[in-house]
């Protein structure tokens, strides 16, 4: 999987995502999470487009990002799995404010769904739009 | 088809999903069910890398991928410690994110996208086995 970063407007990264978040690669998405909100960013829009699959642990990838977009600890990636499911849980629930979804395929959108994702993640299908929902 | 081998290894999930994405696509499955299948199958090398080999860095996972009359039978091998999916249990998925175990949905996904999972470890092994009817 290929991550690109673009910061279109102040406080919002774009995570454009290519190729598959699986076991091999999930770690890639926290560090480069991680990455743009020690740099600064508030807000993280995750660009599926050319995405091209979705496993559990992309799904842990999103959960640990969601979680630490709102300030939980960071994990240590060294320590691996074990850490990344660790990561603190705050009480503040529903649809994610800081993290959000643009242009999943359907068979990704499908497994969100599957697994209740859909619930948290808003999932958008134009830029512009997603990038005003933050505001 | 005789038993590819893949070094137990994230990295090989890739090809792994290959696999299994030929044998459906010659065998006139549609493009959803091609994902489901290749989800399913991700997840079940995942397990094996993660928990059978847990610890084992030059464990071995060997694959078959065959029709039987309108049904793919994915089965798995391993020699590691034995990881039963149906003692796995159940992800509450009306929880709220912050609620949530990380994790956890890999097994749920599989038993949700396949017709039928079992699980049989013996001396020799530990033998996962997926079926799917084409619809």
């Amino acid at each position: 999987m290929d991550i690109t970063i673009t910061n279109e407007q102040e406080n919002i990264s774009i995570l454009h995502l290519s190729g598959a978040l699986d076991g091999q690669t999930y770690r890639e998405l926290v560090t480069a999470a991680q990455g743009v909100l020690t740099g600064g960013a508030k807000n993280i829009l995750i660009d599926m487009s050319e995405l091209t699959f979705i496993s559990s642990a992309g799904l842990v990838a999103l959960h640990v990002t969601a979680l630490i977009s709102r300030g939980e600890a960071m994990p240590n990636l060294d320590q691996g799995w074990t850490a990344l499911k660790s990561v603190g849980t705050s009480r503040e629930g529903g649809m994610q404010k800081h993290v959000k979804l643009l242009n999943p395929r359907k068979e990704i959108v499908d497994v969100l769904e599957m697994v209740g994702f859909s619930l948290f993640f808003e999932i958008f299908t134009d830029k512009d739009k997603a990038l005003k929902s933050f505001s | 088809m005789p038993d590819h081998t893949f070094p137990a290894k994230f990295e090989f999930l890739d090809e792994i999903r290959e696999q299994v994405a030929n044998v459906a696509r010659t065998n006139g499955f549609s493009e959803k069910a091609i994902y489901s299948l290749q989800l399913a199958a991700d997840e079940a090398a995942s397990n094996i890398i993660e928990h059978a080999y847990e610890g084992i860095s030059d464990g071995t996972l060997f694959m078959s991928c065959t029709m039987n009359g309108d049904s793919i039978v994915i089965t798995m091998r391993d020699h590691g410690t034995p990881f039963n999916p149906a003692e796995v249990r159940e992800p509450n998925l009306k929880a709220d994110l912050s609620e949530r175990q990380i994790g956890g949905l890999g097994v749920y996904l599989m038993r949700k996208l396949m017709d039928t999972v079992t699980y049989k470890t013996s001396n020799s092994g530990n033998v996962l086995t997926m079926t799917k009817k084409r619809e």
